[in-house]
């Protein structure tokens, strides 16, 4: 067995068919055609360019290259020019990649005999270098089980939780313990969920009471009691949204910026524990146990989508980096794959044990975590396999798995079970060259305070997720609406304006009458002066030392009342 | 027959001309080709005016007509011909008669014609021209090449006698002059001067057209300085020249110190360095340059000083950051403190200075003294203030106020006594200030041992009693002034508390000290050191324990290993918890339906037994059991694992039906098992259909008529209402087509259409001005720009500004790009 460095990822890509060579004008073909970069590399950078869907979800038919034949002369040369532009720039950003040195690679099979899944953990950690054999452990925590795993955005922490109430924060990469503490506070112990927040200095739990906030020394931080009885966490770091569902069913989603509940909708179906974010759109896919899966934004209290995926309830859900494919698990035992695009089943695998837990790679690999075993399918979103990658029995004894988490920028996958969590390493399953603008794995302490403070200012309004990203800032289609709208809205801001004040000159609300109301109780020396005065003459009048103001009467039954009331006297 | 050709070749021209506007009617007949000359012009124009009234008039010419008259325009015609044959052949100088010629010659055609009656065909005519004799009755010419000119009027007079010579002479004279023509119209003359400057203006523009067309077309402009001399040391240096003597004086002692040539000083540097290099390890070359370049130092002195240097060094680091960190302190207290000891420090000094230099002392302290006094000066306590104004105003002043205005007069006064008292110089008691000096803190101290005193005293409170009335009576009044007597209590005893602590020797160190400590462990906290989580979280220990060497087989053993002392108390803490937690809370609550739970607990205990002998094999199987989903394959996977099948049969329990069932495919084996989904499919169906009927605006409303009451009377004993009739087709509304959906083909998706009224403020309403079409505007913008998709230098090119200009810069005006080509010249239209 050796360990071939083969490049992954975008491997095919069609060839641009409209590069022909009779057009002459430098259109930034050219630099296509003469750049040293693949054009599979360069079709990568350009792919998001070339259509756009309206609302209606009919695709502009826009071919890229294609010199835009519009009326206006100016508004054409325009637009050409900055096709050009971008097609330049997708070259451009393709030969970068010379830059990046790192390369990733599979476990190639020698001869046909040979099957990459039969290699054993022990194999690899013989014949990887000595810093990634480290990433190979178990460790048995057999009195908080089942674990869940979670990662932070640039993979240097892991966070294991114990459902029974263990939490433990680790450096990934160092493998030093930060922070462990076992939770007491919240009457039944019970960790559904965790996931961190903007980066790995916080952290939230989905507890049974509610949604809570620790901080990297394992002090509560904040408690979301609006998020009751939580079993799906997710946080969307662009928008700065934590968002929950519960046995409820309600989604809820919090700004953890402003620590401001943004929206909550009723999902309608019930107790749901399954919830995955798309990486490309940032909308949110929930499993629920009618077998359906709905897609959800802030800014629609209805599903953007919902679809019938698995006759029973839907046990496991992953997206894609690219957010085209979509995986599924089903009690009905089917693991199927989604492309978003269509909203159609590519294919469907079977699998004989219940699936738990699904994730997809970095490089796209899919982990299935069933039973006491995970098993790693390479490119099996397009194309169905036949067999594994590489696969995994988590430790003998029974343990099953409870979820299978796949560690960004390395090679390793978590996998939290009922008997505590073991790391392994899947040669090719992580990105190889990290955006230190994106998730720098070696920031220190000022890098990451930047980069709060930076992903603060470029944080996204929740309401702009949505299927398609492309749509804000597009020329509105409902035109009518958008009008009404805007009517509406200018005509509640007049309503909203403050009254001018009439001015009357007679009637109870003439100017003198309103000062005099103003003024009434005031007390000054010569009120006072009066009161005596009134006192003294009432006192001469016979009546005595019981003789009272009104005020003081007054006080003196507020007095006798007590209560509540008696503050006020 | 050549002039009858020329006459209608020339009528063919006047008849295309003639639709044309008069402006082109005027354009002269002959082809020219060359460019033309004012006179010219002015030439060609004025046949061209003669010409006009005839050239309007044959627009109204038949071929009748022309029958009729044609004779009398055919010379004529013929004559422009022959004209214009003239200025092909003549010179320029006859052009200038053509015109009275031609005028005489039309005369004389005309009574020609007139002469023969002309009833005749114009072809005739020509013919019977053509024919004529010529006889001395005739005074016409014989034919069109005899032509009337003044030369051939005269030539027969030179032969006859010298009478006419006179004649002849003067008529010579005549044709030699230049005549002028007679002034034309403005409007004539502007015009033609108008199209002039038009070509030649226009000729000049089109030279600009390239480079504004140039200009427009660019995305940026760039005016900044082209060809800057870049700036480097080395260019000043070989530029360098000693101007001023200064300069001189100073590249002369270069000079003589080696330093004119780059090489000699490379080399004196590598010697010096080679020197160091023998004195001792190089740490320090700066070092041994501050001590003069003395490159004889051993290697002992050298180690010593740089030894010297090092403390040196640190110390001042170390005092560096001490003050960084007492600057940095904010707390007031502190700084109250501070405050006091810089006084006392003063203090000392000015004792020391009144010792050694009294005059200076006594200027110091008069300076202080003015200061003081100016300070004093300016007090309130003059019952000045707007409240005691308005009092004393009003005049009716009862006690209280009175009370209170005085004792601000008392304060004033006693203040102003302390004033004069100073500046006397006589003290009568020790508060003031001879002792101030020494005893500030003695006196403060006994001022606010006093306030408590006072304060606490039990006198007081009858006092107090006693002042209950008028505006002290009121309950605010009161309160008021409890608080402020709390607070001077307080005051006082922090004043009290600070002084005395502030009493012992080195006290100001020990607070400094203090509060740093303070500062350290705060930011000891922030930092969250690990030795301090014990005291915070709840349960600190190695309940994690990393298990480095990865063995299958000994996994009861690492169970064993497992014991930490954390490992215990997390044990003892969750045996409480789980008693506390109710399983099922924990998770989902789906162990009790059997088709939702995912039972795999209970398959594993089942399994358990089985299974642990033969693990290793069927284990594995069991983890890359997720196969094909073919129905063959599936069924091979299932005879090879026996006890996977046994679970999913336990679904059915349909013993008699085993051997159908193990010819069942397992799809099918699935769907047998789930009996729920086809509800499931059912409720999608019916959930989608009432969303499309919704939308569907086809659909009609909920029918009155199904629930009574709505629209009509209803109980009993009333009549039924009538049905109400049905709309012929003809009335009904026109049905609406369809709408598309985009699940229409997916029945098992639905995709929202309604608009997302939240999102339309991140879209626009209209396509932005230089689009005309939200097809080109989204093209526009669909591509990324900014630097976390982009190079740097893409995102530069891309955001270049359409303008590049240095502040402060002339922008030279527009030149010529590259050579002008002539390009297509407009006409000119007046």
């Amino acid at each position: 067995m050796s360990f071939d460095v083969a490049r992954g990822g975008y491997t095919k890509a069609k060839k641009n068919k409209s590069s022909d060579s009779t057009r002459h004008y430098n259109d930034g073909r050219n630099a296509i055609k003469e750049s040293k970069a693949s054009p599979a590399t360069i079709e990568k950078y350009t792919k998001r360019n070339t259509s756009t869907k309206n609302l209606s979800g009919t695709v502009l038919k826009v071919r890229p290259g294609k010199n835009p034949s519009f009326k206006d002369k100016k508004a054409s040369a325009y637009v050409s020019m900055v096709e050009k532009k971008f097609r330049e720039g997708a070259v451009a950003a393709a030969e970068a990649e010379i830059l990046d040195t790192t390369e990733g690679g599979f476990i190639e099979a020698e001869g046909e005999m040979e099957r990459t899944y039969k290699v054993k953990m022990g194999e690899i950690k013989d014949s990887v270098d000595e810093q990634t054999a480290k990433q190979i452990f178990d460790l048995s925590l057999t009195d908080h089980p089942p674990y869940n795993v979670s990662y932070s955005q640039t993979g240097r922490h892991l966070l294991l939780t114990g459902r029974l109430g263990h939490v433990a924060l680790m450096d990934a990469l160092t493998l030093q313990l930060k922070t462990e503490f076992h939770l007491t506070h919240s009457g039944v112990n019970s960790i559904r969920s965790s996931t961190f927040l903007h980066n790995h200095q916080m952290f939230a739990l989905a507890e049974k009471k509610a949604v809570y906030i620790y901080d990297h020394n394992g002090s509560e931080v904040h408690h979301l009691s609006d998020h009751v009885d939580p079993l799906a966490l997710q946080y969307l770091p662009y928008h700065w949204l934590l968002a929950s569902v519960g046995r409820a069913g309600w989604l809820k989603y919090t700004d953890t910026s402003t620590g401001e509940k943004v929206c909550e909708h009723r999902t309608k179906l019930g107790s749901c524990g399954v919830m995955r974010q798309n990486n490309y759109n940032a909308v949110l896919n929930l499993g629920h146990g009618n077998g359906c899966v709905t897609m959800w934004s802030p800014a629609s209290s209805t599903p953007l989508v919902k679809m019938l995926c698995h006759r029973g309830r839907v046990t496991g859900l992953a997206n894609d980096l690219g957010g085209n494919y979509m995986v599924t698990s089903g009690v009905d035992k089917k693991v199927k794959v989604w492309d978003l695009r269509t909203f159609r089943p590519v294919h469907e695998y079977f699998s004989y044990n219940d699936v738990q837990s699904l994730d997809i790679s970095q490089t796209g690999v899919l982990a299935v975590g069933a039973g006491g075993g995970v098993t790693f399918w390479k490119d099996a979103l397009m194309v169905k396999q036949k067999s594994p990658y590489l696969s995994h029995r988590i430790m003998r004894g029974g343990a099953s798995c409870n979820e299978v988490r796949f560690r960004p920028y390395e090679d390793v996958v978590g996998i939290g079970h009922d008997k505590g969590f073991s790391s392994i390493v899947v040669p090719g399953v992580g990105e190889s060259n990290f955006d230190s603008f994106e998730a720098n794995i070696y920031e220190d302490k000022k890098q990451r305070q930047e980069k709060e403070v930076r992903s603060l200012l470029d944080k996204l309004k929740p309401e702009m997720i949505q299927l398609d990203p492309e749509q804000v800032g597009a020329v509105e289609r409902d035109r009518k609406a958008l009008v009404m709208e805007q009517r509406e809205k200018a005509k509640e801001a007049d309503a909203n304006k403050p009254k001018k004040e009439k001015k009357k000159a007679r009637g109870r609300n003439k100017i003198s009458k309103k000062l005099a109301r103003k003024h009434k109780n005031i007390m000054d020396e010569s009120k006072l002066k009066l009161m005596e005065k009134r006192k003294a003459d009432m006192r001469e009048k016979g009546m005595g030392d019981e003789v009272m103001t009104r005020e003081e009467k007054k006080r003196k039954k507020g007095l006798e009342e007590g209560g509540a009331l008696a503050r006020f006297f | 027959m050549a002039p009858r050709k020329g006459a209608k070749k020339s009528a063919k021209t006047t008849k295309t001309k003639s639709s044309a506007t008069k402006s082109q009617v005027l354009k002269p007949k002959t082809d020219w080709n060359s460019v033309l000359t004012a006179d010219e012009y002015n030439d060609r124009v004025l046949e061209g005016v003669d010409d006009e009234e005839v050239d309007s008039d044959v627009d109204c010419f038949d071929s009748e007509d022309e029958m009729m008259y044609g004779s009398l325009f055919s010379s004529r015609e013929r004559e422009g011909d022959d004209s214009g044959e003239e200025d092909d052949s003549d010179d320029d100088s006859d052009d200038s008669d053509d015109s009275d010629d031609s005028d005489e010659e039309d005369m004389l055609d005309m009574l020609a014609a007139l002469d023969k009656k002309t009833n005749s065909h114009r072809k005739e005519e020509a013919t019977s021209h053509a024919a004529l004799k010529p006889s001395e009755f005739s005074s016409t010419t014989t034919a069109a090449s005899q032509k009337l000119t003044m030369d051939s009027l005269l030539n027969p007079l030179a032969s006859t006698s010298e009478k006419f010579a006179s004649i002849r002479s003067s008529m010579q004279s005549l044709d030699a002059a230049k005549t002028t023509h007679a002034l034309q119209s403005t409007v004539v003359t502007d015009r033609v001067s108008r199209k002039l400057a038009y070509e030649a203006t226009s000729k000049d523009v089109s030279n600009w057209m390239e480079t504004v067309k140039a200009n427009r077309e660019a995305e940026t402009l760039d005016f900044r300085p082209k060809n800057r001399a870049r700036v480097t040391t080395n260019s000043l240096v070989n530029k360098f020249t000693p101007e001023n003597d200064f300069e001189r004086q100073i590249q002369e002692a270069l000079e003589g110190a080696g330093a004119e040539d780059e090489t000699k000083l490379v080399e004196a540097e590598e010697a010096l360095a080679a020197g160091i290099a023998r004195g001792g390890d190089d740490d320090d070359a700066d070092f041994d340059d501050d001590l003069g370049s003395n490159t004889n130092l051993t290697l002992e002195e050298f180690k010593k000083r740089h030894g010297q240097l090092a403390k040196m060094r640190s110390l001042l680091f170390y005092e560096e950051r001490k003050r960084h960190q007492i600057n940095k302190i904010k707390s007031k207290k502190y700084r109250k403190i501070r405050k006091k000891q810089n006084e006392k420090e003063k203090v000392k000094e000015m004792e020391v200075l009144r010792e050694q230099d009294p005059e200076l002392a006594r200027e110091l302290d008069e300076r202080e003294a003015t200061k003081r006094m100016k300070e004093r000066m300016t007090l309130a306590h003059k019952n000045t203030s707007k409240w005691a104004r308005q009092q004393l105003r009003r005049g009716n002043i009862d006690t209280d106020t009175r009370k209170a205005l005085s004792a601000q007069v008392a304060i004033g006064d006693k203040l102003r006594q302390k004033q004069m008292g100073e500046e006397v110089g006589s003290d009568d008691d020790g508060d003031s200030s001879g002792d101030e000096d020494e005893d500030e803190d003695e006196r403060l101290k006994r001022k606010a041992r006093k306030v408590l005193k006072d304060v606490e005293g039990d006198d007081e409170k009858e006092e107090r009693e006693k002042q209950k009335s008028g505006l002290f009576k009121l309950a605010f009044m009161q309160k008021g002034i409890e608080t402020q007597r709390e607070k001077a209590k307080r005051e006082a005893m922090e004043l009290l508390d600070e002084l005395e602590r502030g009493e012992g020797e080195g006290q100001e160190d020990d607070d400094v000290d203090n509060y740093d400590d303070e500062e350290e462990e705060e930011e000891e906290e922030e930092e969250g050191g690990k030795e301090r989580k014990g005291e915070r979280t709840t349960i600190v220990g190695e309940g994690i324990e990393i298990d480095l060497d990865d063995d299958d087989e000994d996994d009861d053993e690492d169970d064993e290993k497992n014991t930490g002392v954390g490992k215990e108390v997390t044990r003892a803490l969750t045996k409480k918890n789980t008693k506390k937690e109710d399983p099922k809370d924990g998770g989902f609550d789906i162990a009790s339906n059997p088709w939702m739970g995912d039972g795999k607990m209970d398959k594993k205990a089942k399994k358990k037994g089985k299974k642990e002998i033969d693990n290793s094999i069927v284990d594995l199987d069991a983890g890359i059991s997720m196969i094909v989903g073919d129905d063959a394959d599936s069924v091979d996977m299932t005879t090879q694992n026996p006890s996977d099948d046994e679970d999913d049969e336990d679904g059915n329990n349909d013993e008699p039906g085993k051997s159908k069932l193990e010819k069942l495919s397992q799809s099918e084996l699935v769907a047998r098992a789930f009996a729920a989904p086809d509800d499931m499919e059912e409720d999608f169906k019916k959930e989608k259909q009432a969303l499309i009927d919704r939308d569907d605006p086809n659909k009609k409303a909920v029918d009155d008529d199904k629930v009574q009451g709505w629209g009509s009377w209803t109980g009993a004993g009333v009549r039924k209402p009538k049905k109400r009739k049905k709309l012929s087709k003809k009335l009904e509304a026109p049905k609406v087509k369809k709408v598309k959906r985009a699940d229409d083909k997916l029945p098992t998706v639905i995709i929202n259409e309604k608009r997302m009224k939240k999102m339309s403020k991140f879209k626009v309403a209209s396509v932005p001005y230089p689009f005309t079409s939200a097809e080109q505007y989204e093209r526009a913008m669909a591509g990324p720009v900014g630097a976390d998709w982009q190079t740097s230098q893409t995102v530069v090119n891309m955001t270049r500004p359409e303008i590049l200009t240095k502040a402060g810069r002339i922008i030279n005006p527009i030149g010529k790009i590259g050579k002008n080509k002539a390009s297509d010249k407009r006409k000119a239209r007046f």
